[in-house]
């Protein structure tokens, strides 16, 4: 959201077709139209007076399909270039961190999940220590637990057991 | 005049200490979960629930009522301060607002917010107090086609306030669709993306995704781009400037209209309401290119409709016993463990609860425009304690 | 926040110790005799403030008293409730994780859904029914203008096909319930489930349904105004409620199709613990206060011992198992 409003320095910028963003946008919503598709078959698409639950799936893929191959085809002529600067550590670590919370939490518990989530996450930003990501993570864990546990009674497991 | 005798006789009633009391802690403990991401007003009410049972009903609604306008402040303010919706309504505020706050502007952008709230709320206020049985009226002649037409409009209007190529616009909002497909289908009972997964039969929770993309998001971009400090500058001055508040109220105007109309239609109106005030400043304004960076009728139209379309929801619960999003489910739970029976005969059986209710909304709204200054600099410190582990805390309320 | 610290602390010293600890500590007479000794968490399949949840709430101080401990209440609502039914079927057995179930839970979707990972008889303990909770046969004046079960039924064979009736949802009880009326009275009418009862009401209101089966305290408001007219109730007696609205079986001989609300643990769970939740329920259902709350909103109360509750949840179990077979619905 906040990144398209800064251009950011490109490290494609020679252009071409296969440099063209709309290219690349044009090929993952093919991808995502034909799985569409074939789920929506699955689900059966029932008659055209009383539609089955494939029938929306269906029409909504197709279009996809359509827009897809639109992107790819106009490709050419857009002025976008592939933004090919992605912060993979950022990127990657954020999401192996959330990945962890989600598969920890019930496993491991809150406090777990949390310490682990921070630990993997820290690295993420630059300047953290290992002491300051450790302050960090007990402070949000305790915070957590007086709000969510103490406070509030969520029912959530805290510990493994 | 009726009206007046019957607005004195609430007002006398929402002035009581206690009631005031109750009215200020509700207002207090929403904005407090509005700011919390994740933690919506609905789990609020849920837990607050069994402590509203000591309570007498009027004062006890009256919290419940305060909780919920609280929370849309709340809301409004992480939006604007780290671009973190807090409620779904406050979603179209992150892309002006923020964009106000990243320029400096993040004191404005809040004052704007919060006047704009507090003048759609007093005029909602008395929409529902005057006008509810002709709002019932229209939202009842509101079948199964016109909410598809109001659909449409949505999606619509969706594609129109995105920036950039329409193409993948459309592509986003189809794509949306199919998230929005996910879950078990209402009239076939087949479950569609699901994927095996239990979790996942109701759909996808609009509060995870929306933190997703905006948090999740917006976190890793604060670490590529600065390193991990928050981009957000101070709160320089908490007063708009002359040319801000000129561009502020006619928006205002326009947004309280169109909230306060769409609020009333069950099944959450206030959230296409924003939109739709967005959009209409949008295509209205003579200058369209500012949207999106930092436009004052981009704040101020979104947050004067949800506010409005917030507070005329009360009225399908109050006049026709039918809840019409989940934190009125709630209410209604609450009136029904009262032993109230909310319906068409409401206004008649219990005007005291009616008419307090309604006055403590009013009084409720001004409160919260008295502490917006306390308020924009706590959450200053809440923002701040927030970037460091907001990934952490986005996650957490993933989870429920 | 340094008190939380401190808190948090502690706790990690509680949980390095606690593991060592338990097996000292647990043995199954104990902790019968000291239940409850922690909070009691209820898990409803169902959002805050469902119906279900108001009548947990209203059982909940005068429960919490009977027992001597604290309930919580936890929301998992998903596929009509199985979230909550798959949760607790997996859970300990040690009473601290009990379902707040339905006949919908663990009669309909038994027969309902084709793949459940859980057996609705097997894998739970019956604890003991709260309520039933009686469907009514509700209409829109201004589109039947029937005032009796025979009047409705006559109304509708002259038009087969023509109207509609809405539930809650595809499979609630409104659903099934008014799915049987259909091949009781041998009328031919078209279902449009809506995402819970408000909206289901709300269409009624707006006439794109004429009727439907609904929870009686879900049109109270409605039936005090005249907007809506309740025809006949689904249970097998009048409700005290309103003595003045019929049964529906007193026109088709035999119908009935009541709903209750009851307590399930997992399977395995300590008879001791058990027959002290059920005498606790006892004495909360017998309290007067209790049950003029109950009955203001239209639920009679409904005590069982847990072995009667066992047979219930076996019969109900097989009569909507035919329901739902002959009304062809599913859910996958």
């Amino acid at each position: 959201m906040a990144s398209e409003d800064m251009p950011r320095p490109s490290a494609s910028s020679g252009g071409g077709w296969l440099g063209k963003a709309d290219t690349w946008a044009g090929v993952a919503t093919i991808v995502l139209a034909l799985a569409v598709i074939y789920v929506s078959f699955e689900y059966g698409l029932g008659r055209g007076g009383r539609i089955g639950p494939g029938y929306v799936p269906l029409v909504i893929g197709l279009l996809l399909l359509g827009l897809g191959v639109l992107l790819v085809a106009r490709a050419g002529r857009s002025v976008d270039l592939l933004d090919t600067d992605i912060a993979w550590r950022q990127v990657g670590l954020v999401t192996v961190g959330i990945v962890a919370f989600a598969l920890l939490l019930d496993r491991a518990g809150m406090i777990v999940a949390i310490l682990a989530t921070v630990l993997i996450a820290a690295p993420a930003a630059y300047g953290n220590t290992l002491v300051s990501t450790l302050i960090s993570g007990v402070a949000l864990a305790a915070f957590s637990w007086c709000l969510f546990v103490y406070f509030l009674k969520i029912s959530i497991p805290v510990w493994w057991f | 005049m009726e009206l007046f005798g019957q607005l004195a006789y609430g007002f006398e009633l929402a002035l009581t200490p206690q009631n005031l009391l109750f009215c200020f802690l509700g207002a207090l403990i929403g904005t407090l979960v509005g700011v919390l991401p994740g933690l919506g007003p609905v789990a609020t009410i849920a837990m607050l629930l069994p402590i509203t049972f000591t309570l007498p009903p009027v004062a006890a609604l009256i919290m419940l009522a305060g909780l919920y306008y609280g929370a849309q402040y709340g809301g409004s303010t992480t939006a604007i301060l780290v671009n973190i919706p807090g409620e779904s309504s406050s979603v179209v505020t992150c892309l002006d607002g923020h964009a106000m706050a990243r320029k400096g502007r993040a004191g404005a952008a809040l004052a704007i917010a919060a006047l704009g709230s507090f003048f759609a709320g007093t005029v909602a206020t008395f929409i529902i107090a005057i006008f509810s049985a002709p709002m019932v009226w229209i939202a009842s002649t509101f079948q199964s086609p016109d909410y598809f037409g109001l659909m449409i409009f949505g999606l619509i209007a969706a594609v129109v306030l995105a920036q950039g190529s329409v193409v993948r616009s459309i592509v986003m909002v189809l794509v949306g669709l199919i998230i929005g497909l996910a879950g078990t289908g209402i009239t076939d009972g087949q479950s569609r993306f699901t994927f095996g997964i239990p979790y996942l039969s109701e759909g996808v929770s609009f509060v995870a995704l929306a933190m997703g993309l905006f948090g999740v998001g917006e976190v890793i971009s604060n670490l590529a781009r600065t390193f991990g400090k928050p981009e957000v500058q101070p709160v320089s001055s908490l007063w708009p400037n002359r040319d801000e508040a000129r561009r502020a109220v006619p928006a205002v105007l326009r947004g309280t209209a169109i909230g306060s109309i769409l609020g009333v239609l069950p099944g959450g109106g206030a959230l296409i309401a924003a939109f739709g005030a967005y959009v209409i400043e949008k295509k209205w304004s003579k200058r369209p290119e500012e949207f999106g960076h930092g436009a004052v009728e981009g704040v101020a139209a979104p947050e004067a409709a949800n506010n409005a379309g917030a507070q005329t929801s009360f009225i399908p619960l109050l006049t026709l016993g039918l809840p019409s999003n989940a934190v009125m489910a709630l209410m209604l739970a609450a009136m029904t463990i009262h032993g109230i029976v909310p319906g068409p005969k409401l206004m008649v059986e219990r005007p005291d609860l009616f008419w307090a209710m309604i006055a403590s909304m009013w009084i409720g709204n001004l409160m919260l425009v008295i502490t917006c200054p306390i308020d924009g600099s706590t959450s200053q410190s809440w923002s701040s304690a927030a970037s460091a582990p907001t990934a952490s805390r986005t996650r957490r309320s993933t989870c429920w | 926040m340094f008190f939380a610290r401190i808190a948090s602390l502690s706790q990690i010293g509680l949980a390095v110790l606690a593991p060592a600890l338990t097996p000292v500590l647990a043995s199954a007479p104990a902790a019968a005799q000291s239940y409850p000794s922690k909070p009691i968490t209820i898990v409803e399949g169902f959002p805050a403030g469902s119906g279900l949840d108001i009548i947990g709430r209203i059982i909940q101080g005068p429960l919490e008293k009977a027992l001597g401990g604290t309930i919580v209440f936890d929301y998992k609502s998903g596929a009509g409730g199985n979230v909550a039914s798959e949760y607790v079927a997996k859970a300990t057995p040690d009473g601290y994780t009990i379902l707040f179930g339905t006949a919908g839970t663990h009669g309909i979707n038994a027969s309902l859904y084709k793949k459940l990972s859980f057996d609705v008889e097997a894998d739970f303990t019956p604890i003991g029914p709260v309520v039933d909770v009686p469907n009514v046969l509700t209409v829109n004046p201004k589109i039947v203008d029937a005032k009796t079960v025979t009047e409705f039924i006559a109304i509708l064979k002259k038009q087969p096909g023509k109207l509609n009736y809405g539930s809650s949802g595809n499979g609630a009880s409104t659903h099934l319930g008014f799915a049987q009326f259909n091949v009781a009275a041998g009328i031919d009418m078209v279902h449009i489930p809506y995402k819970g009862s408000p909206p289901a009401i709300q269409a009624m209101l707006n006439g794109e349904t004429c009727c439907q089966f609904a929870q009686l305290q879900t049109v109270l408001g409605q039936h005090k105004a005249g907007t809506l007219r309740l025809i006949a109730m689904s249970t097998s007696k009048r409700v005290p409620l309103l003595p003045d609205i019929p049964t529906i079986g007193e026109t088709l001989k035999g119908f009935e199709s009541v709903t209750w609300y009851g307590f399930f643990g997992p399977k395995g769970l300590d008879a001791a613990i058990v027959n002290k939740i059920n005498s606790a329920l006892k004495t909360v259902l017998e309290d007067k206060e209790v049950v003029d709350k109950l009955a203001a909103i239209g639920n009679g109360v409904r005590y069982e011992t847990p072995e009667q509750f066992k047979a219930t949840v076996k019969k109900d179990r097989a009569q909507w198992a035919e329901v739902v077979k002959k009304s062809g619905a599913t859910v996958d």
